[in-house]
């Protein structure tokens, strides 16, 4: 006899025992209201990706574009500098 | 041809369909109407995992949660049933892996009992002993021999529930009796 054996007699005498039965419905419920969680959507996830990137793709530009002009500017006052300098 | 038995799991799996459509879109009740029908199972098959009511309470109600929070991975190619319990057991599982960071006895007596073949015909005793036997098996090993001797399912079975390769399951039951055989020898020994 496999030292399993007895062992295999009492799982299946186990298997006949009755579970507790808890309600749980308004626990559940009371749950997911209390946490105000949702299913998560996928959907949900890629637009709000969608509108993250658009986003920073504007910030980006802006400030791009604001850094570009200031770059300009100093290039162009340097160029003005240097085309009224004479020497003494 | 479809039998009147075969009426009522196909009408039981189109309600499952267009309560689960509704729980996604937001509706409460449609959610709560799947917890009614199925709490009876799921509770019945957590019992293997603990042996608190109250803990066994905390983790049914779990295993709900989890599912609703997981309902757009549901995606009805199987019954609901079925994605139901690979949750359930998912969730048990991961109970028994936070519990094993704590420091577990294990039940010296139970196992001493369990080594010799039962004398009584009483199922919550029984229940109660292989409980605390596979108890000193950790969380892998144990869920494996749960669901093949208490939940009484085939190795394919329990590859889907787990999420494992049907080799891997194997590997893990055999490793598995092989520790729990060990384990009940020495016990049979001292006995």
């Amino acid at each position: 006899m496999s030292a399993l054996d007895p062992f295999e007699k009492w799982a299946e005498l186990a298997r006949l025992e009755h579970a507790p039965q808890p309600d749980v419905v308004p626990s559940v419920l009371r749950d997911l209201k209390s946490a105000a969680i949702a299913p998560e959507n996928p959907a949900t996830g890629v637009w709000a990706f969608v509108l993250a990137s658009a986003f920073a793709a504007v910030a980006c530009a802006w400030l791009g574009h604001d850094a570009w002009l200031a770059l300009l500017g100093n290039w162009y006052s340097w160029i003005q500098d240097f085309t009224l300098w004479s020497s003494i | 041809m479809a039998t009147p038995d075969d009426a009522a799991p196909s009408q039981a799996i189109d309600e499952d369909r267009e309560d689960v459509r509704a729980a996604f879109n937001g509706d409460g009740e449609a959610f709560g109407r799947i917890v009614h029908r199925y709490q009876s199972e799921i509770a019945k098959s957590m019992w293997r995992f603990t042996r608190d009511p109250t803990a066994h309470r905390e983790l049914v109600q779990d295993v709900f949660v989890n599912a609703y929070l997981s309902l757009h991975t549901y995606k009805e190619l199987a019954p609901f049933s079925h994605w139901l319990r690979k949750i359930a057991v998912r969730t048990g599982h991961a109970y028994w892996r936070n519990r094993s960071r704590e420091t577990s006895r294990v039940d010296e007596s139970a196992l001493r009992n369990i080594a010799q073949p039962p004398v009584g015909n009483d199922p919550k005793e029984a229940g109660e002993l292989v409980h605390h036997a596979l108890g000193c098996l950790p969380p892998r090993d144990r869920l494996v021999l749960t669901l093949l001797y208490l939940e009484g399912h085939s190795l394919e079975e329990i590859a889907e529930l787990t999420g494992w390769s049907l080799s891997m399951v194997k590997v893990q039951a055999w490793r598995a009796r092989k520790k729990l055989k060990k384990i009940l020898s020495r016990m049979e020994k001292e006995a």
